[in-house]
């Protein structure tokens, strides 16, 4: 059963055309996990009236089975770097990771602490950088408009 | 204070009595509950290591709810073996303070059930405030390796009784504005007991403070608590310049006080987009509220450069002046608020729904609410008027005409009205400064070469009383730093909130405390 | 059935089953697009905009993305339930349209009973979502299919009770002869404002939105029933939720503003401008109202809702002898 389920989707994978590549960057559902202050600029400001995310279709669903991007905003502890592994793995390919501030690039102002993983990239793969401390909703807006525009060889 | 020694007793001009006592550690438990009848509120537990002593020094803080007195009870222990008796059965917001003394200090408290880990993770290896904390022993890096269950040693632990069973809300979660964990007792829809589990965005900045100057803290101390991180620099910033003795000018004073009532409005506004998604409006009011806050996060950039994090003050002063167009627009801003604030009212308060969600709601007044700790807006809401402003006046807060609400239902709604209410104060507040910033300099030069003394400043955030606690033994680096973070504790008091509720109930009742867990964590 | 009805009925069948499930389908991904927007103007943003003109292709993208999505089946999950119940909750949703009368004309089938089949159909599917959330395996989902259960207790009664005064005004359980009467006389809304009230609200319950998506509740149990599902499984959960709404929304207009009843433009059109109305409303409520507590919707369910809806049958009875007399 297993096996058929996987060449189905190997099949269904491999007849990709284009409007797939299209549809898949033009509907980025993102899920935000937010632990320190770039957690009130980008889910927060970015999803309020101003910037409204969602004019480029982004939607924040609350369970990690249905998003396309982990959006880590934040510093990564010790503590937390293992629970950040099991939400990646639950979410369904073909999913992207974006690490958003500095503390998520290389550790921030943390990044001597006893308790920080320098880098969200130490635990899992990450696709786009956001940097700033905290940046600007403008950088996030940034990086939609990056992923829309091509990411991971799905590019037009 | 009868036949305790007091060590020294001094009157402060403004801020009230403050008395230091030295006690030995089999003391503490008869002076808490002598200090609880007369209603005085645990603040918290500092630790301060001194190796070459080979001591640790403990200072319970304690604060008077009546008048304004402030109370140091400094306790020293072995550092080989630092034991002392709890307190956590006579004020149980004291359990959380001695579990991160353990967890940072490895000071045993004796005569309690468990002491547990609080910030770091349960296999953690040392201490790591103590001075000779050196190393990285603790191997993250095997766990995130193969597929690795966090809370799989909690199903060993607990038998699951009939009909009783465990949720884990978080630490990724909608409800938790961060990440933290609750672990919830439930039978059928009804929370039996709730316990929190933090520390999960610790980044030791107590610690990353012993290694920088004392302005290279001010940017540090502001990531503390990213929703109002200006209230939190300027704790810094008043507590140094207290130690040292200066006084700042008068247009950097007038400055500082307009810019925290702002962080204050902000602050709330958010509280309030951030709460009313937890009751279940699809993100209507959020959205509302964000929006206002918008317009005082581009006050705040036209202050001083910043949306979220400002570097703003200085120690001596500010680091940007405010123009005459800054003050012209708060001016405009402060008045849609008004009408705003009434639009809110209209929506929520005149709402049936919201009124049956949270009337009669997580409940924590009278003396309870002093056991477990509780300050600020959720102190208010549970009938006690007291206000760091009001109670030991900083800044220019002493000549400044401006109400406590104050409710006494203790229940989520009237933390609600109590939040409302601060920010109509707020503005009040703003208003009778804005016109009258006298002419002049806002920052002058500090000589930070030999800072020598001790200090607990303590400072009205918006969640609550804050409090940093610098210890100088000269040079440019301090030797222990403490913040105080009121959310800690509003947060520790969740485990007596939570009981007796409805799962719905949990998400109003975690919104309403208003948590930061940047502060929480720190 | 002579051989000749059949042959007459099956073309009619095909073409109308056709028709329906066209404008159904355009219908659906338009209400999504409708919502979002409605949404997004309530909330002083523009919402989509960028993908297609008004953002009226995002629904397709975001369709081609779950279909292409991996599926993923927890550990622990029965992969029986797992894999059916989001196909058997869709088709629940759809399946009253075979007996919903879009107009006079455009119809696929008219049983003499079709509004207690209605009923009974949009009635099963919370069985399916508390087996969804039994199937997924994981505590969140198990806690949102039982309140999927609790919840049918405490809407149905009303629901039924209050169509059942509409029953008694037009002395038929044929939708379409409850049209015919209303077209007639004049719309039940007029005589039963009561009972619409009470089956709107138990509308909104059966469609499990806000202010009673409590077997959902985000900030509580993170998804509802549906955290586990992901894919194709959670596109057709999100259909069938909106041809829910849809169904419901169709079934408030026949019974109380008159089906397709209008002057000059066609039946159809009269209907579907109804139907949407309805649809706004319930966006409207959604975004605006609290999430009651489970208890709270009981309470407000068995004390005022149910004793609501024998009174407007009192009432019912009361304009009957009076229209009789």
């Amino acid at each position: 059963m297993d096996k058929v389920r996987e060449l189905l989707t190997k099949i269904f994978r491999a007849a990709l055309g284009w409007e797939v590549r299209w549809a898949i960057r033009r509907s980025p559902w993102m899920l935000h996990f937010g632990m320190r202050c770039c957690a009130l600029e980008i889910p927060l400001a970015v999803a309020a009236s101003r910037f409204d995310q969602e004019r480029w279709g982004v939607i924040p669903p609350s369970s990690p089975r249905q998003v396309d991007i982990l959006v880590v905003n934040g510093t990564v502890t010790k503590k937390m770097a293992h629970s950040i592994k099991i939400l990646y793995d639950q979410m369904p390919e073909p999913k992207f990771v974006m690490a958003v501030g500095e503390c998520a690039i290389c550790g921030g102002p943390f990044k001597d602490s006893y308790s920080v993983v320098p880098g969200v990239d130490k635990v899992i793969p990450v696709d786009i950088y956001v940097p700033g401390c905290p940046p600007r909703p403008e950088a996030f807006i940034k990086a939609i408009e990056d992923f829309r525009r091509g990411i991971w060889g799905i590019s037009e | 204070m009868g036949d305790l020694r007091v060590k020294e007793e001094e009157l402060l001009s403004e801020r009230g009595k403050e008395v230091k006592l030295e006690i030995s550690p089999e003391e503490i438990r008869s002076l808490s509950s002598k200090l609880l009848k007369e209603r005085h509120q645990f603040l918290g537990i500092t630790a301060v290591d001194f190796p070459r002593e080979n001591k640790i020094e403990l200072i319970y803080h304690f604060a008077s709810l009546e008048d304004s007195t402030f109370i140091w009870a400094r306790l020293e222990l072995n550092r080989e073996s630092p034991e002392v008796p709890t307190i956590s059965d006579i004020y149980p917001g004291a359990d959380w303070h001695e579990r991160e003394a353990y967890d940072l200090f490895g000071v045993i408290f004796t005569g309690r059930e468990e002491l547990k880990r609080i910030l770091l993770p349960d296999d953690w290896i040392g201490h790591p405030l103590r001075k000779d904390y050196s190393g990285d022993e603790y191997d993250w890096q095997s766990q995130t390796k193969e597929f690795y269950y966090p809370f799989g040693t909690v199903k060993e632990k607990i038998k699951e009784e009939d009909g009783v069973f465990y949720l884990h809300v978080g630490p990724q979660h909608p409800v938790t504005h961060g990440l933290w964990r609750l672990q919830l007792k439930v039978r059928g829809d009804t929370i039996l007991e709730g316990t929190p589990d933090i520390g999960y965005i610790h980044c030791g900045i107590e610690k990353l403070c012993e290694g920088l100057n004392y302005e290279q803290i001010v940017p540090l101390s502001e990531r503390i608590c990213y929703g109002s991180g200006m209230s939190w620099s300027m704790l810094y910033v008043l507590g140094v310049e207290s130690l040292l003795g200066v006084e700042p000018p008068e247009r950097a004073q007038y400055i500082r006080t307009i810019v925290l009532e702002l962080q204050r409005i902000t602050s709330h506004l958010l509280w309030l987009g951030a709460f009313c998604p937890d009751l279940g409006t699809y993100h209507s009011m959020l959205l509302y509220a964000i929006r206002e806050r918008e317009k005082f996060l581009d006050i705040f950039e036209r202050i001083t450069g910043g949306r979220l994090l400002y570097n703003y003050p200085r120690i001596g002063g500010v680091s940007r002046d405010i123009d005459d167009r800054t003050i012209e627009k708060i001016k405009e801003t402060l008045k849609d608020l008004e009408s705003h604030l009434e639009e809110y009212e209209d929506i929520l308060d005149k709402n049936e729904f919201f009124l049956v969600r949270t009337k009669g709601v997580g409940v924590l007044r009278g003396e309870e609410a002093i056991r477990w700790g509780l300050t600020g807006p959720c102190l208010r809401a549970a009938g006690f008027k007291y206000d760091v402003r009001k109670n030991s006046p900083y800044l220019l807060y002493a000549d400044l005409d401006f109400e406590i609400p104050v409710y006494k239902e203790g229940d989520v709604y009237s933390r609600y009205r109590v939040r409302i209410e601060e920010m109509r104060e707020s503005s009040k507040i703003i208003n009778q400064l804005i016109d009258e910033i006298p002419k002049g300099e806002y920052r002058k030069k500090v000589n930070l070469r030999n800072v020598e003394g001790e200090i607990a400043f303590r400072t009205e955030d918006p969640r609550g009383e804050s409090m940093v606690y610098i210890l100088a033994k000269g040079g440019e680096k301090p030797h222990r730093v403490k913040f105080r973070s009121p959310a800690y504790m509003n947060l520790s008091a969740l485990r007596r909130m939570l009981p007796g509720h409805k799962v719905a109930d949990m998400a109003a009742i975690v919104g309403s405390i208003d948590l930061c867990m940047g502060e929480v964590d720190r | 059935m002579t051989l000749q009805d059949l042959l007459i009925y099956l073309p009619r069948f095909v073409l109308t089953s056709i028709l329906i499930l066209l404008i159904f389908s355009v219908d659906l991904i338009m209400i999504i697009w409708f919502e979002r927007k409605l949404i997004g103007r309530i909330h002083h943003r523009r919402s989509i905009t960028e993908t297609g003109p008004f953002g009226l292709l995002q629904n397709i993208a975001d369709f081609i993305k779950l279909m292409v999505k991996e599926d993923l089946i927890p550990k622990k999950a029965n992969r029986i339930i797992h894999d059916l119940t989001p196909p058997l909750i869709a088709f629940s949703g759809i399946l009253p349209l075979a007996l919903i009368p879009f107009s006079s004309e455009i119809y696929v089938s008219n049983p003499e009973n079709s509004l207690l089949l209605v009923l009974a159909i949009c009635s099963i599917s919370p069985f399916f979502v508390l087996l969804a959330g039994i199937g997924s395996g994981s505590k969140y989902p198990v806690i949102g299919g039982f309140r999927a259960a609790l919840q049918m207790v405490s809407y149905e009664i009303p629901l039924v009770l209050s169509a059942l005064g509409v029953v008694m005004l037009s002395g038929t359980f044929n939708l379409m002869e409850i049209v015919r009467s209303q077209v007639e006389n004049t719309w039940y809304l007029f005589l039963q404002p009561l009972g619409f009230f009470i089956f709107l609200s138990s509308s909104i319950m059966e469609n499990e939105r806000s202010p009673f998506d409590i077997p959902e509740a985000e900030s509580e149990l993170v998804a509802g029933w549906r955290t586990e599902f992901s894919s194709i499984k959670f596109g057709l959960i999100m259909g069938s939720e909106y041809m829910k709404m849809f169904v419901n929304s169709a079934l408030v207009t026949l019974l109380y503003l008159g089906g397709w009843d209008g002057p000059l433009l066609p039946e159809i059109f009269w209907f579907l401008l109804k139907v949407h109305l309805i649809i706004f409303l319930f966006i409207w409520i959604r975004v605006t109202l609290m999430r009651l507590r489970m208890d709270q919707l009981l309470k407000l369910s068995w004390n005022y809702l149910i004793p609501l809806s024998l009174l407007n049958l009192l009432l019912t009875i009361v304009e009957k002898v009076m229209i009789g007399a």
